[in-house]
């Protein structure tokens, strides 16, 4: 399977994202810059997490005018998994290509924390951290959009959605503001993060069970 | 040269927990009432254009495509001729 992590300038995930990726052997990882124009060879497209652009204007704002922006979306009219993660939801959030956008958190302060998220059939515990981490949907979404959800109110303030991961209504992009990459490693508080991976990782090939 | 002023405000039924945080720190000032809280931004640029109607027009489209976000904000345009 090929995997693509694209670098938007200021991204800060990738690194991250990269090792996380690393755990499976049947994954072969390629960094882009958002100069990219073809990500035609790709299988699985992620857009990491980390303030691009230095979340000027809006987060996401800038990335989503960049070249390869373009090629994500002809990606993703091509079936092609596409999986954006904290700032890489808002990037797609920005470019349409997800429903929504964020907003700055009800307290204006950044917040980072681990969090129970409900994902398949069960609950894990997963890592948040963003500044605009509140997510408002002024339309209804599909409950099979519907991927990961905060229990009862959002981290990030209480008036936002409790939708921590959505898709588009074909399924095949993805965004998911928990940082499941986080927790993927042995030394970290928690590994719940390799479910989501798995669970993802198998839409294109099976890699596992999760 | 026309010199270009976009002045971005969020729609009013999206949330601005800037606005309520103000309209709460404000609630502190007994000596008035301060209230109805709209916090603004304010985007300056210039644009080259062969006329006023040009160059409302590439200001707007630039507008729409990047400064705002069209499902969470509204706008305000203003141009005038740069001396």
């Amino acid at each position: 399977m090929k995997a693509c992590v694209i670098q938007f300038q200021g991204t800060g995930g990738e690194l991250e994202l990269v090792d996380a990726l690393a755990n499976f052997d049947a994954v072969e990882v390629t960094c882009v810059d958002d100069q990219a124009t073809d990500l035609s060879a790709f299988d699985v497209i992620f857009l990491p997490g980390g303030a691009s652009h230095g979340d000027y204007l809006r987060p996401g704002a800038i990335a989503a005018i960049t070249p390869v922006i373009e090629a994500v979306r002809k990606a993703a009219a091509a079936d092609t998994l596409i999986i954006g993660i904290g700032n890489g939801f808002q990037i797609l959030t920005e470019a349409d290509l997800l429903p929504g956008y964020f907003v700055i958190n009800e307290t204006l302060n950044f917040y980072e924390g681990y969090e129970t998220v409900s994902f398949e059939n069960g609950e894990l515990t997963l890592p948040v951290s963003s500044k605009y981490g509140q997510y408002v949907l002024d339309e209804k979404v599909d409950d099979k959009q519907v991927l990961l959800s905060y229990q009862s109110v959002s981290p990030f303030g209480q008036e936002a959605s409790t939708i921590a991961g959505v898709s588009n209504e074909a399924g095949n992009v993805i965004g998911i503001m928990p940082h499941f990459e986080r927790a993927t490693q042995p030394w970290r508080k928690s590994q719940d993060g390799l479910v989501v991976l798995v669970s993802l990782l198998n839409q294109v090939t099976r890699i596992g069970d999760n | 040269m026309y010199n270009v002023q976009v002045t971005i405000s969020q729609k009013e039924s999206v949330l601005n927990p800037a606005a309520k945080a103000t309209f709460e720190a404000a609630e502190k000032f007994q000596a008035a009432t301060f209230e109805d809280f709209v916090i603004k931004r304010l985007i300056e640029f210039s644009v080259n254009a062969a006329d006023e109607a040009e160059a409302k027009s590439l200001a707007d489209q630039f507008t729409q495509q990047l400064l705002v976000n069209g499902a969470m904000e509204v706008y305000d345009l203003r141009i005038e001729e740069a001396n």
